[in-house]
């Protein structure tokens, strides 16, 4: 008994401190670059490209900053579809959202060189990681009450 | 089986254990979910007829972080700490205390006593690792669940394993120590020298700095853990130790 709600207290507690890290980290500011991105070269049958894989564990807003000219395109790796696609001339500083924790690919699909930094501004779980936090949250609170309530008796 | 079911609860249920379990499952489930929360960047180069920069396999990232969740110093600095004050609690506290005579003039034979006491202690020691670890790597990656099997397949195996190795070697010092030492206090410092004494003058060939280096190799090609040097670590010499305690706790007088 005491084992059980010593566990699933500890699970519990787990739970909401694990929401406090994300409020915490919404507005941590974190950077990526500044990187050089080589364009995509295509040689006969041969693909040649330089690629920067990017990890993040929350869906975030980030802000793009590009010098140079050419096309900054921007994959998510698991689904493998695109999540940004901007032409860069001289400069463009623009944003978009990754929608959710994980991976993604970054290439430069133009024909020049580009110098870009990324900038992740918002962090925020994804309704996903919410459920599954607050339902195992949940899950973990009333097996918690019904132990207790077992213990009294 | 039900008289060794009670002594098994008893182990269990016990105040000052539990309080460390709560501890332990709290502090190391925010340690990682805190070494989580940071963007990283890899920079790579493709080339060929056919280029695959998609799919699970691609993944690094997710992988890498998934895999350092278990290679963390802090976590393994605070789980040596706990798994030896637990074993110190299980095999010495009741002796300083007094409890022991009663319960060692129970009709249960000193064997019995140590496998029960051991059980215990292994239950308490894995959970402290294995529950927070599912739980964070699970719930920080839940939009992409589906994936995580295919993308942890190729070094999970082999971590866990580890994770085991180094979990045992732990236990098994502690265990020792606190059979032969006179009191549980001496017990605990004993145990930490054996389990610090190689990380701070930086052997890496001694556990636990021997597995914790080898945790976070593992999934890279050419690497096993199935070699003389991780199995005589983490399971010949845990099991010797073993069979020394229960030589010691056979032959030694609760005193």
């Amino acid at each position: 008994m005491r084992f059980w709600a010593a566990l699933l207290s500890a699970m519990l507690l787990l739970t909401i401190g694990s929401i406090w890290v994300y409020d915490s980290y919404e507005n941590e500011v974190g950077s990526v670059g500044p990187l050089f991105l080589q364009p995509v070269e295509h040689r006969e049958n041969v693909t040649s490209l330089s690629t920067v894989t990017v990890h993040t564990p929350t869906s975030s807003l980030v802000e793009a900053s590009c010098n140079g000219n050419g096309v900054v395109e921007v994959y998510d790796v698991l689904a493998g579809n695109i999540v940004s696609r901007e032409s860069v001339y001289e400069h463009l500083t623009y944003q978009f959202v990754l929608p959710h924790e994980g991976d993604y690919l970054i290439v430069n699909n133009g024909t020049g060189k580009l110098r870009c930094s990324f900038r992740f501004i918002k962090n925020y779980p994804t309704k996903d990681v919410q459920n599954a936090i607050y339902g195992l949250g949940t899950v973990f609170a009333l097996l918690l009450a019904l132990v207790i309530w077992r213990w009294r008796k | 089986m039900g008289r060794l079911y009670k002594l098994f609860r008893w182990e269990m249920n016990d105040v000052i254990k539990n309080v460390l379990l709560f501890f332990g499952i709290l502090l190391v489930g925010m340690a990682m979910k805190r070494s989580l929360m940071e963007v990283s960047s890899n920079v790579g180069f493709a080339s060929g007829t056919e280029v695959h920069l998609f799919g699970a396999s691609n993944a690094s990232g997710v992988s890498t972080s998934i895999l350092s969740l278990l290679s963390l110093d802090d976590i393994w600095t605070l789980l040596s700490f706990l798994i030896l004050l637990l074993g110190a609690l299980t095999f010495r506290y009741d002796r300083d205390s007094g409890v022991a005579r009663s319960i060692y003039s129970l009709p249960y034979s000193n064997t019995e006593i140590f496998r029960v006491r051991l059980l215990s202690l292994l239950i308490y020691g894995f959970a402290m690792i294995l529950l927070p670890f599912t739980y964070i790597s699970v719930t920080t990656y839940a939009s992409i669940a589906g994936h995580l099997p295919e993308i942890t397949s190729s070094f999970i195996g082999d971590a866990l394993v580890l994770v085991v190795f180094l979990v045992l070697y732990l236990i098994a010092v502690a265990t020792l120590t606190s059979l032969a030492s006179p009191n549980a206090f001496l017990a605990f410092m004993v145990g930490f020298a054996v389990i610090y004494a190689p990380r701070v003058t930086g052997v890496s060939k001694l556990p636990p700095q021997l597995f914790i280096n080898a945790i976070s190799r593992s999934g890279s090609t050419d690497f096993t853990p199935f070699t003389v040097q991780y199995i005589g670590w983490g399971l010949l010499v845990p099991l010797a130790l073993f069979s020394l305690s229960w030589v010691l706790i056979r032959r030694r007088d609760v005193v």
